[in-house]
């Protein structure tokens, strides 16, 4: 009886294995298609006000985490923390941080990401385009209506039906309220 | 007999699901309130007010928006009488006043403000030889309120840092000869935070506070 045991485990064992070597999952990094870094910049900005306070998005314990000027800052160790501190406009958003910003925008659905990018999808796909909207269920409700600069701003920086770099920044200009 | 068990068990089960344990760690990890200060609205300055005062958490009364002033980013002193005035996003607003020990809140009531917030505070002014003044100070804050009613969730006690604008304070370092704020008053049932940094108080709220910068209300 022992002896037939052993015989089946050391048939199913290789099987096992084979199972086993098919469900590990790849670890290779993943590149995804998204709009320019280049047009970012005034995308970040707005998200950063609008979105990223401490009490919202610029948590590092939620979804779509933003840093900022205004909210959470990323500290790297070439950064000195009495100066980089949540809320010190002498010290404004850094490079790094528009880096991260950029990630977590990217990051959230890059499937469908992709997908608007090619053109398969529309923005509204996106789940970052329907909660500011509440077209999604949102803790922060309404942040802004479709059509409205801020909408348009992240709306055609999505799409980016324009040259890497060549973005028209005027909707962004005047969601922020600068000239 | 059984059944009068089963329902004790019913009970039982029934209450100890009712919490929530992110609120409940949270609220614990503030320790319990000081022996000669009874809760009230003179307790806990500095401290997440929402946090205890909301639905999760449970404490009585219910409460939108609170929090403490203190007099600068160097110590716990706390001031009295200021005017914090929230503008809500659908155009109203609101103001609290500062008690003796700093403390402001706005109860839960049938017109409660619609988030996001903006929120500037209306410093009580007073001239060097320490008499009130009729001007107030405004400061404003730089950013939205989003949704947490707690101002010192992001106006931490600790200071600065990456996470916190340290705490709500009126006065620039260079203002605490020409706009002095008087020691609390006497009789006031509170005290002045004790940990963190506020250090060692000394019953004014003069702490070796650990502000390192340009905090909130100074934005």
């Amino acid at each position: 009886m022992k002896r037939k045991a052993l015989l089946w485990c050391a048939a199913l064992l290789p099987a096992g294995l084979l199972l086993a070597a098919a469900c590990k999952p790849s670890l290779e990094p993943n590149t995804i298609e998204c709009p320019p870094f280049e047009d970012f910049k005034s995308v970040s900005l707005l998200l950063e006000q609008r979105c990223g306070t401490l009490d919202c998005h610029g948590n590092d314990g939620r979804p779509l985490r933003l840093y900022g000027q205004y909210g959470l800052r990323f500290l790297t160790d070439d950064d000195d923390p009495d100066v980089l501190f949540s809320g010190n406009l002498a010290a404004p958003t850094t490079p790094t941080e528009l880096e991260r910003n950029y990630f977590a925008v990217c990051g959230l659905e890059p499937e469908k990401m992709v997908m608007v990018q090619n053109g398969e999808a529309g923005p509204e796909s996106l789940t970052m385009v329907r909660k500011p909207r509440l077209a999604e269920k949102h803790k922060g409700g309404r942040i802004w209506d479709q059509g409205k600069a801020e909408d348009d701003c992240l709306v055609n920086w999505i799409v980016a039906d324009y040259e890497p770099g060549a973005m028209d920044p005027g909707d962004c200009n005047d969601a922020l309220g600068v000239e | 007999m059984k059944h009068a068990c089963s329902a004790i068990a019913l009970v039982i089960v029934s209450l100890s699901g009712c919490g929530n344990p992110v609120t409940d760690d949270a609220i614990e990890a503030w320790g319990g309130e000081l022996p000669d200060v009874a809760p009230s609205e003179h307790h806990r300055p500095g401290q997440p007010c929402v946090l205890c005062h909301s639905v999760a958490g449970g404490a009585s009364p219910r409460i939108v928006l609170g929090g403490t002033i203190f007099a600068d980013q160097q110590s716990f002193l706390p001031v009295e009488g200021a005017e914090v005035v929230i503008y809500d996003s659908v155009g109203d607003s609101y103001t609290m006043k500062s008690n003796c020990i700093g403390n402001f809140y706005l109860e839960t009531g049938d017109r409660d403000p619609q988030f996001p917030l903006a929120a500037e505070i209306r410093c009580p002014t007073y001239s060097a030889a320490g008499e009130k003044l009729e001007p107030q100070k405004v400061v404003s804050m730089n950013s939205y309120i989003s949704r947490d009613g707690s101002c010192a969730t992001c106006h931490s006690l600790s200071g600065t840092g990456v996470q916190s604008t340290g705490w709500l304070f009126c006065n620039a370092p260079e203002e605490a000869t020409s706009n002095p704020y008087p020691p609390i008053a006497e009789g006031c049932a509170g005290k002045p935070p004790q940990t963190e940094g506020g250090g060692d108080g000394d019953g004014n709220g003069n702490g070796d506070g650990n502000g390192n910068g340009m905090g909130a209300a100074g934005q």
